[in-house]
């Protein structure tokens, strides 16, 4: 008696969720019927309303800079400008995807990306209104687009992380010595998938030609370089003895430091020859042409880089500002003195051509 | 299979099911749209990513993956079913709960534990062993989605097996046929449906994965097409690829219901399955726990216990998500709205097949599987495409994105509602109707009860998908909306591990109620047969 007490209250509970289950159903339906009639109704009324009426007080922001890291800048940001900020986070290419697909009609005001590599596909598509120089004057000419279509907001360096354990004066010059040095064999790092590594093999396209690129790419995989998923796991790494040195960004050894204190057992090695192996990329945003708020997101823009906006990244993320008078991290080595190349980011938009060629040469499989 | 006694008027069914295909097939018309400009630079890019390679490793992988979780859920399901194994209650709940640890989490700490130098390899630092064969690439792949996707094997073998009629081996051995003869050449034919039916999500699931193999790093046709979007920015070539990979998921699914034979799954009698004949470890009971044991402790008990020990440091350091609690909710509510919006959807479907195997029901149902073989990006990129131009009322809202898991988890849901319909004796049903009652009657008193169970059971599992799903969420969410697996991925992007495995326990934790909910729905079930 009691089990069929107990089936009965499941069967009640069943018959609860058919009754939710149909009227799901239902609602779907209508869905399909509303997909189709919004396709005929749509130009009706797109001629109804033809200009959404701009609501000042508002700003989308879509960041594929993830919350950790921009987050309580936007937050500050919110609350020193009294704007309604509603932020949509994700993977750079990812969101670089979804602004392409929601075309004219993208809520999206403004776009933060990780990597000028995004912000160059949205330029390509012509996507970006042209933002004032008011804006772009803030920033060194070789650290925005070339048609001033985004702007820079953060700089990072490529750079070698290697182990303590390692003598200084035994650490390459360049990205060559590197490559060509048997005793670093089995002990490099490296992230092939990674977007910063592959920006960096663009800019050595850009730089050294195609042919001189391959060459070093496949001097690197007769190393029997380690393979890692991205940066920071290279950066234990190294802490650990596992690899040598590690092809990766400057900062997030400072994340590490920060954490664990000087006995962490890794450093960056800004490459004394340069070239693309210290290559500085940066995180940037432009501004939407279908943006609904733009006076809002240049208003922002013009947050991040303020004094204000500056310090935050500095302090926060260890990256390096891009303003005049704001200092760079005291531990970190100035940007003027680290020997990076003079590459237009446009001249390294072609990111399919370096998957290509990391494929050809077997680096990704 | 002409059904002797049908629901009266399959357009009831047809329609709604017919109106649920079509929008179900919106990912593949955006992927033709978004796919055909790009059509004639996609041979040269086909031989250029060496296409033929990277179909070939996925099948190896695909292929291995669902022989070994075939091999783990028939062992550990004949062991469960047909001995005396102590505790079987217990393993019975337990052998399942693998499935709700996500691909991502798994591939991690298959990472940490049995990578190059890994905490396996300290442990064995004192025998000499300084760095482990590098588990990344095939072995790690394949090692970590057979261990997250056997129980969908396990769970539709286990009620099969509990389903078949121990008349059948008495007979068969007064037939003079051996246990292992018989077991080959009778039960186990008829087990090939719930086999087939739990190696078809297994195989999608496979294609579809990209958390474990980018972690693991092994190439298959997911992985080239997040390579296409993510580091090429490239959408067309991008939806090129997902074009191929629908095409796959189309053959497979072809070859699939080629090889449903028209058999009948239910039982005739209504006699109790109570003289089931055991066997007896006697011995063996030892060694046989201690096999279930070595599964779960790959497959649930390290991930579980390793997670926790990262969790609890992240609690002592004070690294916990900022809304954890708003961000559980918000989970619970997708996951428990999507479990009733796909039933909703396709349940319809599920009807219409099991019901009436005509050659369109056929077709509507593989229509729907798609979905679950493509990659989670693809379907979110496609109702962006659809939701930002054609529905703009309903983008960036909760219904679309429970749309949209709908779309790529109802063959979940159909799979385990189906073959508890095929397993109702429709003659039950023409009593009914016989004593008097009506279609939908003999539905809600008859039908509705027998199939609680595979509706629980695909509801529990489009849960257990939706609150691990990421892809999806990220795109397709409301604007400053998170779930805990958005929140996961946050912090692990910035390498905050620990912050990390505080929502990776939580996601566990709340996956694990369906599960016991389901485990005591199928015990209340089976005593429910017993009373027919």
């Amino acid at each position: 008696m009691k089990n069929l007490m107990r089936i009965s209250i499941y069967m009640m509970i069943f018959i609860g969720l058919m009754v939710v289950g149909p009227s799901c159903s239902e609602s779907e339906t209508e869905e399909s019927t509303s997909t189709t009639s919004s396709t005929t109704s749509e130009t009706t009324q797109a001629t109804a309303a033809p200009t959404p009426e701009p609501e000042s007080n508002k700003l989308v922001i879509y960041s594929g800079r993830s919350e950790k890291l921009v987050g309580p800048i936007i937050e500050q940001f919110a609350l020193t400008s009294g704007i309604d900020v509603d932020v949509k986070y994700g993977k750079t290419a990812e969101i670089a995807a979804t602004i392409m697909e929601e075309g004219s009609n993208s809520p999206a005001d403004l776009f933060f990306a990780q990597d000028p590599g995004g912000l160059g596909v949205i330029e390509a598509n012509d996507m970006f209104i042209s933002l004032p120089d008011t804006i772009t004057g803030l920033v060194p000419d070789n650290r925005k687009s070339e048609m001033n279509k985004w702007v820079g907001i953060t700089g990072r360096a490529r750079t070698l992380v290697h182990n303590t354990g390692i003598d200084k004066g035994d650490l390459p010059n360049d990205l060559w010595e590197l490559v060509n040095d048997s005793r670093w064999k089995g002990k490099i790092g490296y992230a092939p998938t990674n977007g910063s590594f592959q920006a960096m093999v663009s800019g050595m396209r850009a730089e050294w030609g195609e042919e001189k690129t391959e060459e070093w790419l496949n001097a690197l995989l007769a190393q029997d370089p380690q393979i890692y998923p991205k940066n920071t796991p290279q950066v234990a790494a190294a802490a650990a003895g596992e690899i040598d040195i590690g092809l990766v960004n400057h900062y997030y050894l400072h994340r590490f430091l920060a954490d664990q204190g000087d006995a962490f057992e890794a450093r960056n090695h800004h490459l004394p020859a340069g070239g693309p192996g210290s290559i500085v990329l940066v995180a940037g945003a432009g501004v939407l042409k279908t943006a609904d708020n733009e006076d809002n997101a240049l208003l922002f823009l013009n947050y991040l880089l303020s004094t204000v906006g500056q310090q935050y990244f500095a302090a926060q993320t260890y990256e390096y500002p891009l303003i005049e008078g704001v200092k760079t991290q005291r531990i970190l080595t100035p940007l003027e003195e680290i020997n990076s190349p003079q590459i237009s980011y446009t001249k390294m938009n072609d990111l399919q051509g370096t998957i290509d060629l990391l494929t050809k040469v077997g680096a990704l499989q | 299979m002409r059904n002797d006694v049908s629901i009266k008027t399959p357009r009831m069914l047809l329609i709604p099911a017919a109106s649920v295909v079509f929008l179900s097939l919106l990912p593949i018309a955006y992927l033709v749209i978004r796919g055909i400009s790009s059509f004639s630079d996609l041979i040269p890019l086909l031989l250029r990513i060496q296409v033929l390679f990277i179909m070939l490793k996925t099948a190896a992988l695909v292929i291995a993956v669902c022989f070994s979780c075939i091999v783990i859920a028939l062992i550990s399901c004949w062991i469960i079913t047909r001995t005396d194994l102590k505790l079987k209650s217990l393993w019975s709940a337990l052998m399942p709960l693998p499935l709700v640890i996500p691909s991502y989490v798994g591939a991690f700490i298959v990472i940490i534990i049995l990578g190059p130098k890994g905490v396996l390899q300290k442990a064995l630092e004192p025998l000499g062993v300084s760095r482990l064969p590098d588990i990344h690439g095939f072995e790690g792949a394949w090692l970590t989605l057979t261990f997250l996707c056997y129980p969908y094997i396990f769970l539709t073998l286990k009620s099969a097996m509990e389903k078949i009629d121990p008349a059948l081996q008495e007979i068969a051995q007064s037939n003079g046929y051996s246990y292992w003869k018989y077991f080959y050449k009778i039960e186990l034919p008829l087990l090939r449906p719930s086999i087939i039916s739990g190696s078809m999500l297994v195989i999608l699931y496979t294609l579809s994965d990209f958390g474990a193999v980018s972690i693991l790093r092994y190439q298959t046709f997911t992985w080239s097409i997040y390579l296409q979007y993510e580091a090429a920015f490239d959408r067309t070539l991008a939806a090129g690829l997902s074009l191929i990979l629908a095409f796959i998921v189309i053959s497979i699914l072809y070859l699939e219901s080629k090889t449903r034979k028209n058999i009948y799954y239910y039982r005739t009698n209504a006699k109790a399955s109570v003289s089931k004949p055991f066997f007896r470890l006697n011995k063996l009971q030892i060694p046989v726990a201690i096999l279930l044991g070595a599964i779960l402790l790959i497959g649930l008990i390290i991930p579980l216990v390793f997670l926790l020990y990262l969790a609890f440091q992240g609690f002592m350091s004070n690294q916990i998500p900022t809304n954890l609690f708003a961000l559980a909710l918000n989970s619970l509510m997708v996951s428990s709205l999507a479990a009733m919006a796909t039933l909703g959807a396709g349940g319809s479907i599920a009807l219409l097949t099991a019901k009436f195997k005509t050659r369109i029901a056929v077709f509507l149902e593989n229509t729907v599987y798609i979905g679950f073989g493509l990659p989670g990006i693809v379907v979110a990129l496609s109702l962006v495409f659809f939701g930002a131009n054609y529905l703009t009322i309903l983008y960036q809202t909760i219904p679309l994105l429970i749309f949209g898991y709908s779309i790529m988890f109802m063959p979940a849901l159909i799979g385990a509602f189906k073959s508890s319909l095929e397993s109702i004796n429709p003659r039950i049903e023409e009593s009914a109707k016989i004593l008097g009652e009506s279609n939908l009657g003999t539905f809600r008193r008859i039908v509705l009860p027998l199939t609680s169970p595979g509706i629980v059971y695909g509801m529990s599992l489009v849960f257990l998908l939706t609150i691990k799903e990421l892809p999806l969420t990220l795109i397709l969410g409301p604007l400053d909306f998170g779930t805990l697996a958005t929140a996961l991925w946050n912090a692990s992007e910035e390498a905050f591990f620990l912050e990390a495995a505080i929502s990776g326990v939580f996601i566990i934790l709340i996956s694990i109620i369906p599960m016991f909910g389901l485990r005591k729905l199928t015990n209340e079930s089976s005593l429910w047969t017993h009373y027919k």
